[in-house]
């Protein structure tokens, strides 16, 4: 992590405005719920597609250019984890996440699942991409993007 | 390059110390390592001094010029180093550089760190990051390294217990040590889930404590160890990586190894990254003192018990010693120059010759952003 801060427990989830909506450290915008993306990059260079987006290709520097992507919506579960404590920001547990492949992206990106038990979301499952609530205080709600069982569980 | 010798170490014992600051804990290992060195004030050239969280958590920046002053150490170069739980060995490795390169001669390094939290509080790190607001805690991604693990090769739950098992008995026989109570199996899988499948045993404390180092371009005494590598390595991030092994460990390892002119059968002792029990077997492989997916078994045929072919983490490791982030780089490191030079008591691995520090440091795109490993000589 490139940032430490203490915080007092509870007070981060409306840090930096953004109750509302999940952007990146930046403040760089990461989807589009009303179109229901998730918002890429891709470099018109060597094609490589980038989640968060990035404003440099790494391989193509100069020589490549990049641009929005949307990503597709179906993923396949890499890992996952179901975590049974109170996150450093309030998250309340259990809660599960772990990291989606995006095959037609080759993009791979760290998700809150949603829809099934927390256990459920083992390697292999295959998931599509919502959006809701992962977090909440007393101020409101975060909306961020999370997985879902493609099949009914 | 020139050669690198460790002529002074000292250290604090780790754990709580809230009536404590940084600049205290660092004069007590920094005047233990001058004296176990034999230097005054005036013979240290450069200080180095690591520290991850002092900025957020204690307001303090300039803790390398704080602790010199406590020390009666003024006018020379100091360098504040930052590097997550890898900033005491990057300042250990930049010191090696500096005399490596000629320019010192006498060199003070510095770990030093104050992670406890008062009550009511809980640390938190990379608050701005949006995966840390999604809900990514830091023991999720090592429990995520241990399903694949688990699933690639067959690790089992009680194999990842004996890391913690081996580590607190070691710590039961360390001083500095901040647990000194042995564990079981039973414990260690009965003991709260904190992340599936990782329990609090299963993890390491954040802890106060400070160690430092004295280096020298010279050796003056046969007590003096001799750095024989030093390497530092940062991430590839790549987008879909294998959470298995990190590249920047394999590569460093590799570096370190062709640097020091030993191959890993030569190692016979090493202090590891153990912030989770799966990351040490994962470090077992990566410094090839098994093959992939056989760290578990290593672990299991007791092959890395202070009686062991390779001892690891005979110091109780980040596991019972506890983790001072910054400190815990420079802490492994006065374990090993105890062990070399036969001072390590009821935890001291028969005869060794050779031993070696890793440490990682934080996370970008599921990599690690930093990685050391260093390699010491008896000889």
């Amino acid at each position: 992590m490139s940032a430490y801060t203490a915080i007092p427990e509870r007070a981060g989830l409306d840090g930096q405005g953004a109750l509302g909506e999940l952007c990146s450290a930046s403040g760089q915008r990461l989807f589009d719920v009303n179109r229901g993306v998730l918002l890429g990059s891709f470099c018109n260079g060597c094609n490589q597609r980038f989640f968060p987006q990035r404003q440099v290709c790494p391989h193509c520097f100069n020589d490549g250019e990049m641009c929005e992507l949307e990503l597709g919506r179906q993923g396949v579960v890499y890992a996952s984890t179901v975590v049974r404590v109170t996150s450093s920001l309030g998250h309340k547990p259990p809660y599960a996440y772990g990291y989606v492949d995006l095959p037609e992206d080759r993009v791979r990106l760290i998700a809150r699942f949603a829809g099934a038990v927390p256990e459920t979301f083992l390697p292999g499952l295959l998931v599509e991409l919502s959006f809701e609530a992962v977090a909440r205080d007393e101020a409101g709600a975060l909306l961020a993007w999370v997985f879902r069982p493609r099949v009914a569980i | 390059m020139k050669p690198v010798f460790i002529g002074g170490i000292g250290i604090t014992p780790f754990g709580r110390h809230p009536l404590r600051s940084l600049r205290d804990l660092g004069r007590e290992a920094c005047l233990q390592a001058m004296q176990d060195a034999g230097v005054c004030p005036n013979d240290i050239d450069a200080i180095y001094c690591g520290n991850a969280l002092g900025l957020v958590l204690q307001g303090d920046s300039g803790i390398g010029q704080a602790v010199g002053w406590e020390v009666g150490i003024a006018g020379v170069p100091v360098f504040n180093l930052s590097n997550a739980c890898a900033s005491g060995s990057t300042a250990l490795h930049q010191a090696w550089r500096d005399i490596s390169g000629g320019h010192h001669e006498n060199v003070l390094v510095i770990g030093v760190e104050k992670a406890t939290m008062p009550k009511g509080q809980v640390l938190s790190v990379g608050a701005g990051e949006f995966e840390t607001r999604l809900g990514d805690i830091f023991p999720g991604l090592f429990a995520m390294v241990a399903q694949q693990h688990m699933a690639r090769y067959g690790t089992t739950l009680r194999q990842m217990a004996l890391v913690s098992v081996k580590n607190h008995g070691n710590g039961c026989l360390n001083p500095h040590a901040q647990f000194n109570r042995a564990v079981t199996v039973e414990e260690v899988l009965a003991a709260p889930m904190i992340a599936d499948p990782l329990t609090l045993f299963s993890c390491c404390p954040n802890s106060d404590g400070a160690a430092a180092l004295v280096l020298r371009g010279q050796r003056h005494s046969p007590r003096d160890i001799r750095v024989a590598a030093s390497v530092l390595t940062s991430g590839n991030y790549l987008p879909q990586r294998d959470f298995t092994a990190w590249d920047c460990e394999l590569r460093a390892a590799q570096a370190a190894y062709a640097m020091a002119g030993v191959d890993a059968a030569d190692i016979d002792l090493a202090e590891v990254h153990d912030a989770f029990t799966i990351s040490e077997i994962v470090h077992c492989e990566s410094l090839g003192f098994c093959k992939p997916g056989e760290g578990g078994a290593m672990v299991e045929d007791g092959k890395t018990a202070i009686t062991g072919t390779v001892a690891v983490n005979p110091s109780g490791g980040l596991q019972a010693r506890g983790h001072p982030p910054g400190a815990s780089g420079v802490a492994q490191v006065f374990e090993i120059v105890t062990q070399l030079r036969g001072e390590a008591g009821p935890r001291q691995v028969s005869e060794p010759r050779i031993g070696l520090a890793q440490i990682m440091g934080g996370s970008q795109s599921t990599d690690a952003q930093a990685c050391t490993v260093h390699i010491l000589s008896a000889d």
